[in-house]
């Protein structure tokens, strides 16, 4: 947010002989002669076992004034029921923002605030974390929350109804950017969308998550024997030691069983395929290609990974060099060997280009690909891959907390303390032979599968030229319908003959006459400023196609519906909306006129009498089992007409949420009976007010007139 | 009495703080080269690495009218190499480089006769342009700069082009400084700007990512567009496309020897390194660039707001507000005290914008206010964002915004929620003196939009003098309607007729 920056690459990963400095310049690089490295000793932590079963990692580090902790807590989103994904986010959250049983969550941020230090907590895929730092002097008070907050959670509420606000924003918002997308999709084909690698928070498993599974799930992980605990800087040894045992020694044992680790499915193993994800409004495609890789445990990681530099990773990778800048198709393209820690990681191919040329560097990369496992690498990029590696190892000591969180790294994943010292022992071995047998074992673009995000429409080629398409829907799944009632054979028999009184109210069979009907009106929009007026025509046929019509101060808006997709049409130009198909078609379905018309072939469950208003009204769920639909509607025993309906869908605003119409004031439109007035609630509050001052039934309306201009 | 005023510092609990301030300027030191090139060395020995920092002081503030993009494109150039690096055969490959230049010209202005020009002759013309790059590819050694780094061990090699500069940085294990020495003054010598028409694309490709493929990025550059009526803060730094597609490598020089020269560079290595080495190998390897004039300053200044602005952009996004008042350059007295104000606005849980919007109201997932946008060597904007909360209305996170507002310019602020702005201020300058780079890049900011690198310690001590006043009064003088844009994101589906 500070600056606008235009970096030259999006990201990159990352010595020699003795002679005294030049006296003058050095005609090339090439010659350079390099003095010895200064022997700078590598400090290394001491390791204690607390009697709880807690594991403590201390450095000293005396060259800045402060104190920072990190620790790792044996848990892990992947440990969550898929049917309350969010929870684990929600528990890593609510620990620390919610304070402890002696602690307001505010009083803590006060208290770190006004010190200048953080303490913070999260869970993420395989493991919780807490990190803090401070200053030395406030070391203490740092310790003490950190343990705090382990320890004694508060859980209240009112945070965890916060941060599940804010983990249904993040839904709403997640099919912005097509690179996150691409990045997390390519996961979820991958491992399976519903496995624990796969799976995400949606509206409805957020929705689901009660303070009693926040508890449970905190009191099931968070015990000494699950914690990995890591403290450097500006502190004498003994006296932290004490410290920590201070805080954390009477913290007895949960005696909870070491939490597994969730297999990946079977068919992770021999994903293929090619999948698809339409984005209408971009000018550029993220392409990935990859599959299921190793652990960095496995005997060929160390291999593979030479491999994946010399293929892909950073500058002098042969991706960045035919893709970028030879063929200067991507702004980013390369690779990634991702081996995980305790279950197999991901390997894949990138770039993101031009619409116009997505399948031209597809196939550029399938290319480059296909080579690695043909011929032989050069000596010159083998030397260049492992020298990249090996030069560069003053840079993994470089700061006493990269020392200490490797090591508890390690720790958590059962790795010995000097595995990186063994894979830099590795990379001095790997030959061209192993660069070539790895690569053809795994760089194979015959096992693997491929997912483009992008705005098909414009695509060099069609993607059907690469194979059998799969069409990957990113659609934000709904909340799921509040209703919760059995439905018995009563209740569905008393639903039917009351949906048949309001059919007969309404105008019976004159109802199935309609084929088309126009309404005039205004509508005022609620904002905090006040009502916003619009006016409005709305075309609606029972071939299933809207037409909205609304002037506004920015000038004349209009959203069409043609039965499959929904466009609008504003001052700024047309546009396809996304997901606006099913909104649309859901629109129609709840139609007053349509759905009683329709009515017959529709089932009807009695929820018995309601208040709705001032009034007294009859619920009745209507479904479509057909196309899975339904709404609730409220019937007027006295008048048998449908006085309000209940729904979730998106409000005049376009933000999702519980709705509720309720109809008055209703006028006789050539035999039948329309409400003129509606109003529109979302979650309990006024959204808007509807107006219809005319209704014209059979306006013999053409198709066209649906079409996305 | 100096030590009666670290006597007394130390009383005031400020003496450990104090000590390390201390400790760390004594190890900062500066020369300047006779042709005007300014180093700054820090010297950290905890680890055997270092990072060198070029500094240019020219951005996209700087870029010609018609020639947008240019102050990032030629920033893509440097890394191509120069006459020695990156090539297999220079004076072949500098003839075939004029040739593709030529082509260009030939094509652009066929190409400028719009609907007149004749298809055939384009058809020749860029079949012509594109052999001509063929021919110059064939001396090209591809991206050697780049990979000479990572041979090296070398980690983290990037650079930035941003409104106010363009820098240029990487880490070597420090008995490899040399290598730095090397190719940053060879880069800045000889630079050859070889697969400049290719390279125009792949910015193009960073332009769709940042911004016409990404909301935010959209939103960002519509905003500027508006806020900005005269000054260039109001080109975004990737440039347009039509620029893009139309500067021609001659421009690239042109900016070059405008901006490139050493009174306009400031080098800083940080980490383990002797500064007298450090010296001598500047001499060595920089002293050999001729000196120039500093370049003309940009003399254009913001008229004063007359109106409120406002903008709506209608996307398949969630809402998100911006807003963004006008107030003066990194260099006016009441910098220190916009800082502050940001602090209050958004560091932290207990921050104001956090606490209200977002927890309170819930008006706002996420909220916040910051000074100095889209840059600070020019007078700039004081930005305040939220990220409007499902279910509510970009006006309700408005209405409260404005709230938070008016409550600086009608209350003052108490001292502990002031100290706490210090605090963070000090503890916050501390621990970046652990990383090389963040120190790299601020010692060189503080150097050239300042004048001195010191300011980067002495702002502590602005910030300490900040009072409840100031904040109100710089709050009254700056956040009135006539002086703010707002802009909002609304998602395209604004409103459905029931």
């Amino acid at each position: 947010m500070k600056r606008q920056y235009c970096l030259i690459v999006p990201a990159l990963v990352g010595l020699s002989a003795s002679l005294v400095f030049a006296q003058k310049p050095v005609a090339s690089y090439k010659d350079l002669k390099y003095p010895p490295l200064h022997d700078v000793k590598t400090p290394q932590p001491d390791r204690i076992t607390l009697p709880n079963g807690i594991t403590l990692f201390l450095l000293e580090d005396h060259e800045l004034p402060t104190v920072s902790l990190s620790a790792r807590i044996r848990t892990g989103n992947r440990l969550e029921p898929e049917d309350k994904a969010g929870l684990a986010s929600i528990v890593g959250e609510v620990m620390r923002s919610g304070g402890t049983t002696s602690v307001k969550g505010d009083d803590l941020d006060v208290q770190l605030d006004r010190i200048g230090a953080s303490v913070e907590s999260g869970i993420e895929e395989s493991e919780g974390t807490v990190s803090a730092s401070s200053l030395k002097e406030n070391a203490p008070q740092i310790i003490h929350i950190v343990a705090d907050v382990m320890r004694n959670p508060a859980f209240p509420q009112d945070k965890i109804d916060l941060i599940k606000t804010q983990l249904v924003d993040s839904i709403s918002r997640r099919n912005e950017d097509k690179d996150a997308i691409a990045d997390r999709e390519f996961r979820r084909i991958l491992y399976g969308k519903d496995s624990p690698y796969g799976a995400q928070p949606e509206y409805a498993t957020v929705d689901s998550i009660t303070r009693d599974d926040v508890v449970a799930f905190h009191k099931r992980y968070y015990q000494p024997e699950n914690i990995i605990l890591g403290v450097w800087g500006d502190f004498d040894k003994a006296s932290m030691r004490a410290l920590i045992e201070k805080e954390f020694g009477s913290w007895p044992k949960g005696g909870n069983p070491r939490p597994p680790v969730p297999p990946v499915e079977e068919s992770a193993k021999t994903r293929t395929g090619i999948y698809v994800i339409d984005k209408t409004d971009v000018n550029q495609s993220t392409i990935m290609m990859g599959a299921l890789g190793g652990k960095l445990s496995d005997p060929d990681y160390v291999a593979s990974s030479v491999a994946n530099r010399i293929l892909g990773g950073g500058f002098s990778s042969r991706l960045f060099n035919r893709v970028r800048t030879k063929e200067a198709l991507a702004y980013s393209a390369g690779s990634q060997w991702s081996a995980g820690f305790d279950m197999p990681g991901q390997y894949l191919a990138l770039a993101s280009t031009k619409s116009e040329s997505t399948i031209k560097a597809l196939n550029i990369i399938k290319e480059e690909i296909h080579k690695m496992g043909e011929t032989l690498v050069t000596d010159v990029e083998l030397q260049q891959a492992k020298d990249a590696v090996l030069k560069g190892i003053a840079f993994d000591n470089d700061s006493t907390g990269k020392i200490v969180n490797r090591l508890i790294q390690y720790e958590y994943f059962g790795y010995p303390p000097d595995f990186l010292k063994q894979y830099e022992d590795g990379v001095r071995k790997v030959n061209k032979a192993d660069v070539l047998r790895v690569s053809k074992q795994y760089w194979d673009t015959n096992k693997m599968f491929f997912l483009i995000v992008g705005n098909t429409k414009d695509f060099d080629e069609p993607v059907s030229s690469l194979g059998q398409v799969t069409k990957w829907s990113i659609d934000i799944p709904k909340p799921a319908a509040a209703v919760t009632v059995e439905a018995t054979p009563e209740s569905l028999a008393k639903g039917k003959d009351l949906v048949a009184k309001a059919r007969a109210a309404a105008g019976g069979d004159k109802l199935a006459g309609v084929h088309d009907f126009v309404q005039t009106g205004s509508m005022s929009v609620e904002t905090p400023q006040g009502a916003f007026a619009l006016g409005v025509e709305a075309t609606t046929t029972a071939s299933g196609k809207t037409l909205q019509k609304m002037t506004t101060p920015m000038g004349e808006i209009v959203q069409g519906f043609d039965g499959k997709s929904s466009w609008a049409k504003t001052p700024q130009g047309v546009q396809e909306v996304p997901g606006g198909g099913d909104e649309g078609a859901g629109d129609l379905f709840r139609e007053t006129i349509f759905l009683l018309a329709k009515s017959p072939a529709y089932t009807a469950q009695d929820l018995g009498p309601t208040p709705f208003g001032d009034r007294q009204g009859e619920a009745v769920l209507i479904a479509d089992p057909a196309s899975k639909r339904q709404v609730k509607v409220i019937i007027d025993p006295a008048t048998s007409l449908i006085i309000g309906k209940q729904y979730t869908g998106k409000g005049p605003t376009g933000a999702p949420g519980e709705m509720q119409e309720v109809y008055s004031d209703f006028k006789d439109v050539d035999g039948l009976k329309l409400p003129a007035k509606i109003l529109v609630t979302q979650n309990g509050k006024k959204a808007a007010e509807i107006t219809v001052s005319k209704t014209v039934l059979n306006t013999g309306v053409a198709d066209s007139a649906f079409a996305k201009p | 009495m100096k030590s009666i005023a670290a006597f007394l510092l130390c009383s005031a609990g400020l003496c450990l703080a104090q000590d390390t301030f201390q400790q760390v300027e004594s190890k900062i030191s500066q020369f300047q080269l006779t042709n005007g090139m300014t180093f700054i060395v820090y010297e950290r020995h905890d680890a055997p690495v270092a990072t060198f920092y070029t500094y240019a002081d020219v951005g996209a503030a700087q870029q010609p009218t018609g020639k947008t993009g240019l102050a990032h494109m030629f920033e893509h150039m440097a890394f191509k190499g120069t006459e020695t690096i990156g090539t297999t055969n220079y004076a072949e490959e500098k003839l075939a480089l004029e040739n593709v230049d030529r082509s260009f010209l030939a094509l652009r202005s066929e190409r400028d006769k719009g609907a007149k020009a004749d298809p055939a002759k384009l058809k020749q013309l860029e079949a012509d342009f594109k052999a001509a790059q063929d021919g110059a590819g064939k001396f090209v050694v591809s991206n050697e700069f780049g990979k000479a780094i990572q041979e090296a061990g070398g980690r983290g090699l990037n650079a930035f082009t941003a409104m106010d500069q363009t820098a240029y940085f990487f880490s070597l294990p420090s008995n490899s400084m040399e290598l730095w020495f090397s190719l940053e003054s060879e880069r800045f010598l000889h630079p050859v700007f070889r697969e400049f028409y290719k390279e125009r694309s792949v910015v193009m490709e960073e332009r769709r990512m940042r911004t016409d493929s990404n909301p935010i990025g959209k939103m960002i550059e519509e905003f500027l567009a508006v806020a900005y009526k005269a000054h260039p803060y109001k080109i975004p730094a990737i440039g347009f496309q039509s620029d893009l597609d139309n500067f021609t490598r001659q421009d690239a020089i042109e900016f070059f020897k405008e901006y490139y020269r050493p009174s306009n560079l400031t080098g800083v290595i940080v980490g383990d390194v002797d500064p007298k080495e450090v010296k001598k190998m500047a001499e060595i390897y920089f002293g050999r660039i001729p000196s120039g004039p500093k370049p003309e300053p940009t003399r254009t200044i913001e008229p004063k707001q007359e109106a409120e602005k406002r903008i709506i952009l209608r996307l398949n996004a969630q809402r998100i507000l911006l807003m963004g008042y006008h107030k003066p350059d990194i260099n006016d007295p009441d910098n220190a005290v916009y800082t502050a104000i940001g602090s209050i606005l958004s560091d932290g849980r207990s921050s104001r914008l956090d606490r209200s919007l977002v927890q309170q109201q819930k008006v706002a997932v996420q909220a916040g206010g910051f000074n100095g946008f889209p840059g600070q060597k020019y007078p700039n904007l004081f930005m305040f964002l939220a990220v409007t909360a499902p279910g509510k209305t970009n006006e309700e996170a408005e209405k409260a915004m404005n709230a938070e507002i008016e409550k600086l310019k009608n209350e003052p602020v108490s001292k502990e929620e002031l100290d706490g702005v210090k605090a963070r201020y000090r503890a916050g300058l501390i621990s970046q003196f652990g990383s090389n780079q963040t120190m790299a890049g601020d010692l060189a900011e503080w150097q050239v939009l300042t004048g001195d690198w010191h300011n980067l310690f002495k702002f502590l001590d602005k910030i300490n003098a900040v009072t409840p006043a100031d904040i109100q009064r710089v709050a009254k003088a700056t956040f009135t309607s006539g002086n703010r844009t707002v802009g909002v994101i609304e998602p395209l589906q604004v409103a459905e007729a029931k």
